[in-house]
């Protein structure tokens, strides 16, 4: 697996970007790396994961040994990032409560999304005691679907916009960061059908030209496994068994279940293999996990399936 | 009250719901069975959904709607003289036309299309894709030229936006801010400007500092001009809202079972009750289902152990046999935990609200016939979940 000291997580809406940002985030620390997660607009699914409530967290806040949990949301970032340029106190209440302010900030194309990557930016500056980076990993959950790249492509587009003063200067110094594919990588995820893959596809080609943004693995999550060499003689031997009346309603149900999953590989396979033919990348398989509730132990699993799919990748 | 019912009893279907749950697909069938039943349908969906145009039979969608030949269904129609239209919302140019409609002069349209503000207002505001939906929505309304709309909202994570759409923009075009922000000495009057105006020119010094004059400039030629579109804007705001709430148009959230974008579902349809917009209908597709003899484990179990016993007796070796009990016991626990969350998910919905369950089903929705059958398959299917019926899936 692609690994940089900066990950972000971006995909179409319910593929387990977050599921896969904890997963990582939980190997990382496994190896005893200073790790932190990010979620950016809101707490979502990386913290209901760890059991993390909203109401802390605009800081890093500690989840267990090694790894620690921020939310990064535009408006309160831009505030924050006033603060720091203009630490007046009395005056920066005015200035928030004063229409004509939130006006700017709601309109101000991109700020706020320019506020909260400059955030990650801000963390990713920090150095720890011993002279290193503060944090050695951080992976970033990009949150709600169309919304993933716009933060991306945000630092870019701002330093495009304002043509100068402090939020160009800042943005060029963002997206140099962004750029850098020593530091930053972008994994894409996706299920295994058509327009999950279609939409992953997509991204990646936009991750490349125009973004120019350094592309990390793509995941493919919920992958089922193959299914058994024999299957199709099997299946017509389970056709044509004679059974009682009594095993008959159960036997058409096998079959049924047997046809619903073949189906499902089919379509998994000719996907997979049009989205590889269409990126020239090889796609790192997640399997699927039939759980009544999914939760860390889910996660931990995850992530072991994780790194046993990483070195078969580095294998092969 | 079922899903045909409800299509029958109202003339603008708004599909809303998280992304990739099929919104687009139950959309194209609902229009189109409306069609069949011979009404003057229309479905406008957001996205460049190539696949839909291809099922279609149309080449692209296109912006003003186009006409889907109907012949291969012709055997399935109930009505006669049913027509289906089909488009595709471009958010530019619906932009553009709206700033068209509404300038009162030729300048200060060329004012406002040229503005770099307004270009980027016009592509990145937030819900700024959502309004122009449901403004297309009012255009074709007032067209006159269908009796059934039905409209596929844009695929926001938060398709709350969508409902908030109309508030915001009023917001945000609100005439006493605009006055203030334009004449700030006029409006506020001189006690006022005193308090307010150290913090605003701070503001106005900040905001230049940080975006450069020249963004500035551009921010406040936006303004201006813009302020003589407002009485327009507000007015038709306010029509849009009545026509979201009005008596025939019903809201069809369209939603899966996972967990969640059943927490989205939820959550939509609390903002939607709190709002005033009409849901009347849910869509849950890709559901799993196990069959009924399931349902009694001992007798399953037994017969599972038999026909395993004869598989293995016909030379079936044991990895196969398991990845067979495998995969029935995989559906089985999908099936019982999306019953446990769609359960409390309906159980919060108001007692009028029909809701239709559609199968899991490893198949695409890619031609006419297919998106007949899905449709006809909405129409049959009764409020309550009913045994799986051959279906093709809708994502």
């Amino acid at each position: 697996m692609v690994d940089r000291r900066i990950q972000f997580v971006v995909g179409k809406g319910g593929v387990g970007k977050s599921t896969l940002t904890a997963a990582l985030g939980v190997s990382s620390a496994a190896e005893r790396r200073r790790t932190l997660l990010i979620e950016l607009a809101s707490p979502g699914g990386v913290a209901r994961l760890f059991g993390v409530t909203a109401a802390t967290g605009n800081e890093p806040v500690s989840i267990r040994p090694h790894l620690s949990l921020m939310w990064v949301e535009g408006e309160s970032a831009l505030a924050e990032y006033l603060s720091l340029v203009m630490p007046i106190k009395r005056l920066l209440r005015t200035l928030f409560s004063n229409r004509l302010y939130r006006v700017f900030v709601a309109a101000a194309p991109g700020l706020k999304e320019l506020m909260a990557v400059g955030k990650i930016w801000y963390e990713a500056q920090k150095t720890h005691e011993d002279g290193k980076p503060l944090w050695e990993r951080i992976f970033i959950d990009a949150g709600a679907s169309g919304h993933s790249l716009q933060y991306l492509q945000m630092p870019a587009a701002a330093a495009a916009t304002f043509q100068s003063g402090l939020v160009h200067r800042e943005s060029l110094r963002i997206e140099e960061m962004l750029k850098d594919p020593a530091t930053t990588c972008v994994h894409v995820v996706a299920i295994a059908e058509e327009m999950p893959l279609s939409e992953a596809s997509a991204i990646v080609s936009r991750l490349r030209d125009p973004l120019a943004l350094p592309l990390g693995d793509l995941v493919i999550n919920r992958c089922r496994p193959a299914p058994p060499q024999g299957v199709a003689g099997a299946r017509e031997k389970l056709e044509r068994l004679q059974t009682p009346p009594a095993d008959e309603p159960v036997r058409a149900a096998l079959l049924a279940a047997a046809e619903t999953a073949l189906g499902w590989h089919r379509i998994q396979e000719a996907g997979i293999a049009r989205v590889e033919r269409e990126t020239g990348v090889v796609a790192l398989r997640l399997p699927l996990l039939v759980r009544e509730e999914f939760g860390l132990a889910e996660v931990e699993e995850l992530a072991r399936r994780l790194r046993t799919a990483s070195a078969q990748q580095e294998y092969a | 009250m079922t899903l045909r019912d409800l299509l029958e009893q109202h003339r603008i279907i708004v599909c809303v719901g998280s992304g990739g749950v099929g919104k687009t697909t139950v959309a194209a069938a609902l229009a189109l069975q409306g069609a069949l039943a011979g009404r003057r349908a229309m479905v406008v969906t957001i996205d460049p959904a190539r696949r839909l145009a291809q099922s279609l039979g149309l080449d692209t969608l296109r912006a003003g709607g186009e006409r889907v030949s109907l012949e291969p269904l012709a055997a399935e129609a109930t009505g006669s003289g049913g027509t289906l239209s089909a488009g595709m919302l471009d958010q530019k140019s619906a932009w553009d036309e709206f700033i068209a409609r509404h300038a009162p002069n030729e300048k200060v349209r060329e004012t406002l299309l040229a503005n770099d503000f307004y270009q980027h207002l016009s592509r990145s505001f937030a819900g700024s894709t959502e309004y122009m939906a449901i403004e297309e929505l009012c255009r074709i309304d007032e067209g006159g030229g269908f009796d059934l709309i039905v409209l596929d909202t844009p695929p926001t994570g938060h398709a709350l936006e969508f409902l908030e759409a109309p508030q915001r923009l009023e917001d945000f075009f609100d005439r006493s801010l605009i006055a203030w922000l334009v004449r700030p000495t006029m409006s506020v009057g001189w006690s006022a400007w005193k308090t307010a105006g150290k913090s605003v020119r701070f503001v106005f010094e900040r905001i230049e500092a940080a975006a450069g004059v020249q963004a500035l400039a551009q921010i406040a030629d936006f303004f201006v001009a813009i302020e003589q579109l407002i009485d327009g804007i507000t007015d038709r705001s306010r029509k849009v809202k009545s026509l979201l709430q009005g008596r025939e148009t019903a809201f069809v959230l369209v939603s899966g079972p996972d967990e969640q974008v059943l927490e989205d579902a939820d959550e939509l349809a609390g903002r939607m009750r709190a709002l005033g917009m009409p849901l009347k209908g849910v869509v849950m597709n890709r559901v799993h289902e196990a069959a009924d003899c399931l349902d009694d484990t001992a007798g399953a179990h037994a017969s599972l152990a038999r026909i395993d016993a004869a598989l293995a007796a016909e030379g079936v070796d044991a990895d196969t046999r398991q990845w067979f009990t495998d995969t029935l016991d995989t559906i089985c626990v999908q099936a019982a935990t999306e019953a446990v969350r769609r359960e409390a998910f309906e159980a919060a919905l108001s007692q009028d609200v029909v809701v239709t369950t559609v199968p899991e089903q490893p198949r695409d929705v890619h031609d006419l016939k297919a998106l007949a059958a899905l449709g006809r398959y909405l129409m049959a299917r009764p409020a309550v979940s009913a045994a799986a019926q051959e279906v093709p899936d809708a994502h």
